[in-house]
């Protein structure tokens, strides 16, 4: 495995109050590593650091090297190139995350059109090849709807399809099974696993769900006050696990036999 | 520290709120001072002096500082005596349209149904009417009088009120709180005063400081065509009618009525501004 | 305590196209469709089921907030059906709701104090104690009193909640999805809690929430429903050991064990699902025909459970 991607004491202030210290950790290709911890550990703003989407009042500190460039520094003209293509975003609610005005069909064409330079006809043949990938059996009819017209766990799967479009070397799900159902959440999970292993794509998967981290993640970094606790990996946890706050995570979970991990 | 005191410390940073507070103090000040000062008696004709421009000017005279009108009437004293007629129409036409949309606003807010859609319909019906001209036909109808302005202003503007509070409060009414209020048994009196009241105030303040603004621009308009006060009394609007006849020969007679008219309605709008921009009363969060 | 019968509730949505204007029956949305509950003195029933599924209409309704269509409620040997507000009174009281969002279920422009305080006095309960001893069931100490909602944690304002449903001595208390909108270490400190309260004060509870461990971890017995009805009933360490109904099976899978496997096997449907069968059949792996054809009805399995499904009948 290569380094595709490494953050180097990452600082981010918002109105000058660190929210982020010090956050360092490294993301191999193909990898997928979790950034786990509750909400206000600075988790959301460690990932839009990445893709440079924080809002304007946050000021970021640090490296952020990506397949040898630092995101932080380079022009924005370079990075609208890198957004989207290289490195993409999912986001929690994948109802708003899809323009309402749009359907389907142009939301997920454009971003082809964008950075693969296809023609509109090529692009809506991709579009339903993808589709079929993420486990959309009808893709031409879902195509022709807008986002309000089919279910969230199906908004969150053409989110997906948009997330691989351009087959990225880095996606960054953020808390993409939050909004979902249990059992929507389970098959999306799946699904993001089967196409992550199909593309060798990192993922850095941002969750407060330990237990699901646990189920997708090779490694995952347990984030409490906008600092890394400790790097673990997802196999050897309950063995490995030394820091009182990953303990603590570790006892919370609910699960079906014993209620809680005691 | 409490949020209003916290909120009074945001604005006490922003220079347009203090500049535009500074000057709503003074034109309050005047309003409220202007039958006790030293001024003299702003209908008294001096045909003497008819036109004189201030005092800073050639042929200007100390004793009438701001010179004197077309009567050679003391245009200083007009002025501030304009300045109390514009805040008792402010305040007054305020309360009153205030009333009636907090009252009207938070009913149909609260009750929705069939209460509501009467009530929306009639204020779609009544907005339908251009307000100046409803306002012109008002007047018309209850005679030219102050108090009758004061009335025009509530009846025209009682619909921005009703409708901009009426949909707060919907918005509010689908919090928890008010849910668990009724489930603790609460009567719908108190949860629209105690409840809902309270969250709907931030915007309550701002809608009236514009429509304090509404009211005097309503009021100067009025007058200006001569169906606001009575002709005994000094209004901006009567000011800026009679400086306008002679604003070849004395500007001045336009000048200082119309910069005293602009300057309270720009300040008020300002303040509405930033009221808005420092408190968003749908989150109650202070940026 | 509480006995429910055969609860439906209709809601109608506002038409989307110019068809839905003329077809009413198209925009009619059965929150609830034939739903009997039975909660006993003491006894916690945990329902549990996916968002849109009707548990919290369910709750809604049985608290009187909505009156339901079809069906009777039975509070405490009283009917409280089609009782007016007036006559709820001394039934509110009784019967307490706590909500999911903290956030939105105290009023952000009062203090905790009046929070909890103005319930009390409305009910002619108020003493000079009152407050201070409500807020130290809930784990918070007396200084809380004077604080407004914004300048406590989600954790703190739920305790504030219950503390305030706690005050009016209710004998009945409903959880709606109170810990969805917590971390997940708040969420087990809150549920403790509402566990020992529950024993302290010997309260009889309706907990709602879409996580079946949750609800496995707080209740006597467990009704699961989906799309308006409940599928499947029983006491919970049956139901998780031995879940009958395919929907309750996919939901048990989907639980994500941080120690095992996971592999849930239910499918996902494209499009609504109307039809006049089985509301679960274009999901559930073991559909046939008759599941597309008929509507199962909950029956009684053995003497402690029921199902609505014909794998079972």
């Amino acid at each position: 495995m290569t380094k595709l991607l490494e953050v180097r004491e990452l600082n981010i202030k918002i109105f000058g109050k660190p929210v982020v210290k010090n956050v360092s950790f490294e993301v191999e290709s193909g990898e997928v590593f979790g950034l786990v911890g509750e909400s206000g550990a600075g988790k959301s703003l460690t990932g839009k650091a990445i893709i440079r989407l924080l809002p304007p009042e946050a000021e970021a500190a640090g490296k952020i090297l990506f397949k040898g460039n630092d995101l932080l520094s380079i022009h924005e003209k370079a990075m609208r190139k890198i957004r989207g293509k290289e490195i993409t975003l999912i986001q929690q609610d994948p109802v708003t995350s899809l323009n309402p005005s749009f359907k389907i069909k142009d939301q997920i064409t454009d971003i082809m059109k964008l950075h693969l330079g296809l023609t509109s006809k090529e692009a809506e043949e991709r579009a339903v090849e993808l589709l079929k990938k993420v486990g959309i059996t009808s893709p031409e009819k879902v195509l022709h709807k807008y986002p309000h017209q089919i279910s969230g766990g199906m908004c969150q799967r053409v989110m997906i399809a948009i997330a691989f479009a351009c087959e990225p070397s880095l996606v960054i799900a953020d808390e993409p099974t939050t909004a979902l159902d249990v059992i929507t959440q389970a098959l999306v999970i799946n699904l993001m696993k089967q196409i992550q292993r199909q593309y060798n794509t990192a993922i850095i998967f941002i969750t407060h769900n330990l237990a699901l981290a646990l189920n997708i993640c090779d490694r995952i970094a347990v984030m409490n006050n906008g600092s890394i606790v400790e790097v673990l990996d997802a196999d050897r946890v309950f063995e490995d696990a030394r820091h009182e706050y990953t303990l603590s995570l570790l006892t919370s979970i609910p699960t079906i036999e014993k209620s809680f991990i005691r | 520290m409490t949020t209003a005191t916290i909120q009074a410390r945001l604005l006490l940073k922003s220079k347009k709120a203090v500049i535009s507070t500074a000057v709503l103090v003074f034109f309050f000040a005047a309003g409220l001072s202007a039958p006790f000062l030293p001024l003299p008696d702003p209908n008294k004709q001096n045909l003497n002096a008819i036109g004189l421009p201030p005092f800073w000017v050639d042929g200007g005279e100390l004793a009438h500082p701001l010179g004197t009108d077309s009567l050679g009437r003391d245009v200083l004293s007009r002025l501030l005596h304009g300045a109390s007629v514009a805040l008792y129409v402010a305040v007054a036409a305020t309360a009153l349209t205030a009333t009636i949309g907090i009252v009207l606003g938070i009913t149909a807010g609260y009750f929705r149904g069939k209460v509501d859609d009467l009530l929306m319909r009639v204020v779609d019906i009544w907005m339908s009417f251009p307000p100046i001209i409803l306002a012109i036909v008002l007047i018309s109808v209850l005679g030219v009088d102050l108090n009758n302005v004061v009335l025009a202003v509530a009846l025209v503007d009682w619909t921005r009120f009703t409708r901009v509070l009426r949909s707060e409060v919907l918005s509010i009414r689908e919090k928890d709180f008010v849910t668990a209020a009724q489930t603790i048994g609460f009567s719908p009196n108190y949860i629209m005063w105690k409840e809902i009241f309270p969250n709907i105030l931030p915007t309550f303040i701002i809608i009236t400081t514009l429509e304090m603004g509404i009211a005097i621009s309503v009021e100067v308009l009025l007058s200006f065509v001569g169906l606001g006060v009575r002709p005994t009394t000094s209004s901006w609007g009567t000011m800026l009618a009679d400086g306008l006849n002679y604003f070849r020969t004395n500007p001045y007679g336009v000048l200082f009525p119309l910069s005293a008219t602009i300057a309270v309605i720009l300040s008020l709008n300002i303040l509405g501004e930033v009221l808005r921009e420092k408190i968003d009363p749908r989150l109650m969060v202070i940026r | 305590m509480l006995q429910a019968i055969g609860l439906s509730k209709v809601f109608s949505e506002p038409a989307r196209s110019l068809r839905d204007i003329f077809n009413k029956e198209a925009r009619r949305f059965y929150a609830l469709r034939d739903v009997s509950v039975q909660i006993g003195e003491e006894e916690v029933l945990g329902i549990v089921g996916e968002s849109g599924c009707g548990k919290s209409t369910l709750a809604r309704t049985v608290a009187r907030i909505y009156t339901p269509d079809k069906g009777r409620i039975i509070f405490m040997g009283k009917d409280i059906t089609h009782l007016n507000n007036r006559e709820l009174f001394d039934a509110r009281r009784r019967m307490q709701i706590i909500f999911q969002n903290p956030y939105s279920s105290l009023n952000p422009r009062r203090r905790v104090s009046d929070i909890i305080g103005d319930p009390l006095r409305l009910h002619g309960l108020y003493e000079e104690s009152a407050i201070s001893e409500a807020l130290r069931a809930v784990g918070l100490d007396e200084t809380y009193a004077k604080r407004y909602p914004h300048q406590l944690s989600g954790g703190e304002r739920q305790r504030v909640a219950i503390a305030r449903a706690l005050a009016l001595r209710p004998s009945l208390m409903i959880a709606d999805e109170i810990t969805s909108s917590l971390d997940v270490s708040t969420q087990m400190r809150i549920l403790e809690l509402l566990k020992r309260i529950k024993n302290e004060y010997r309260l009889s509870m309706m907990f709602i929430s879409h996580d079946l461990a949750v609800v496995n971890y707080m209740s006597d017995r467990v009704a699961v429903m989906y799309a308006g009805e409940i599928v499947e009933e029983g006491p919970s360490h049956e139901i998780i050991n031995n879940p009958l109904h395919p929907y309750t099976q996919a939901l048990i899978e989907s639980v994500p064990d941080p120690r095992k496997g996971w592999r849930p096997r239910v499918k996902e449907v494209e499009g609504d699902h109307v039809s006049p069968g089985c509301r679960f059949a274009p999901r559930c792996p073991y559909a046939f025909e008759k599941c597309y054809a008929m509507r199962p009805t909950l029956t009684q399995y053995n003497n402690s459970r029921k199902v609505a499904c014909f794998l079972h009948q």
